[in-house]
């Protein structure tokens, strides 16, 4: 006679990956960094999760902070800044579609005549009747320039045919005017 | 075909690429091409509300956040020509330099209308039937002025205020300027 075997059915684990939800929390920071990767997947992370919509939003307002604080500090005498949001939207260029994400900056122009008082002298920087110009400056990222096309270098992409490693530069200055005549 | 009709087709055949046609329909196309022009120095007043872009990322790669960096403002004067008072009548006169044939700030004057010499009121207008109908802005704006310039063309110049503060819907615009457009330009 056979000896009872035990039937102890033991249960392997189940292991899965898993990013972002109600039992893993990811900090916006982190989404951010991911983003900063790979934004050309922007709208797709927004439609993750409801978890991911807003990890991904307040990840960029964290971020985007820094910037914001700046433009207050340098432009309070002129504009009021009431809030900001994310905005994308597609584009398409020279036959290829792609997207461009934005961060707009809702501001009021402001009356400066409220601020004075009887007695004190009008303000240097009045603005009424002049053109308040805007401005900032910014380069790219090293390695994103080409994030729109279809091959992406950032994510490891490899390109058919040969291809000649070009030296490195230091990536170009631009800048952007905001031009706007205060005309009452 | 008129010349301008010719590169309007061809505008639309660039854009009727299999790769466009994949992502849009045919009215998403005419709305691209369609896009209303705008002046890149707009007027202001003070209480109104702005938006400023702050560009991210675009199909030329992602700006590097910690990079950007704002200017202190510049305050300078605008030249006294603005869109509704702007004339080039007698600015030809006054530029010795005869190569030049824009006089306007192009930044805040559109540069078609320093080309038209005379303008008149769209009722003088001898192809009345080339006319724009605008009882189509009649309940949201008051039409303040229509005039008219071109000989063989028409060049319209609308001068339009808002009957109350709002906001226009950007559907309603576009559906305007779908259907009027070979008449506006």
């Amino acid at each position: 006679m056979q000896p009872e075997q035990q039937s102890i059915l033991v249960q392997k684990p189940k292991r899965y990956i898993k990013f972002g939800g109600d039992n893993c929390m990811l900090e916006p920071r982190i989404v951010m960094t991911i983003l900063e990767y790979d934004m050309t997947n922007f709208r797709k992370f927004l439609r993750l999760s409801p978890n991911w919509h807003h990890l991904v939003l307040e990840g960029i307002n964290e971020r985007m902070n820094k910037v914001e604080v700046d433009f207050v500090n340098k432009y309070y005498e002129h504009l009021f800044f009431k809030k900001s949001y994310t905005n994308s939207s597609i584009m398409y260029f020279g036959g290829k579609r792609g997207i461009r994400v934005d961060r707009i900056l809702v501001c009021e122009i402001l009356d400066q005549r409220e601020s004075l008082s009887p007695l004190s002298k009008s303000p240097a920087n009045y603005h009424l009747n002049n053109c308040l110009k805007a401005s900032f400056r910014y380069k790219f990222t090293n390695g994103s320039q080409n994030m729109g096309s279809n091959v992406n270098k950032q994510q490891g992409g490899v390109q058919g045919g040969m291809s000649i490693q070009k030296p490195k530069r230091p990536p170009t200055e631009y800048c952007a005017d905001y031009k706007m005549d205060v005309v009452k | 075909m008129h010349k301008d009709e010719q590169e309007q087709q061809q505008q639309l055949k660039q854009f009727e690429s299999p790769y466009t046609t994949k992502f849009m329909d045919s009215q998403q196309i005419y709305q691209l091409i369609n896009r209303p022009y705008i002046q890149p120095i707009n007027q202001i007043c003070q209480g109104d509300t702005i938006e400023v872009a702050l560009n991210l990322f675009n199909m030329q790669g992602m700006v590097d956040i910690d990079s950007i960096e704002w200017f202190p403002p510049v305050l300078t004067k605008p030249t006294k020509d603005n869109v509704l008072t702007y004339s080039n009548d007698g600015k030809q006169r006054d530029v010795k330099d005869r190569v030049l044939k824009i006089f306007c700030d192009t930044n805040r004057v559109c540069e078609l209308e320093d080309s038209v010499v005379e303008w008149y009121d769209s009722k003088y207008f001898q192809r009345q039937h080339e006319l724009m109908d605008l009882s189509f802005f009649r309940p949201l704006f008051q039409v303040n002025s229509y005039m008219c310039a071109g000989v063989d063309g028409l060049i319209s110049k609308i001068h339009l205020v808002a009957t109350q503060e709002g906001k226009y819907s950007r559907s309603h615009l576009q559906t305007f300027f779908f259907t009027n457009w070979f008449k506006l330009i």
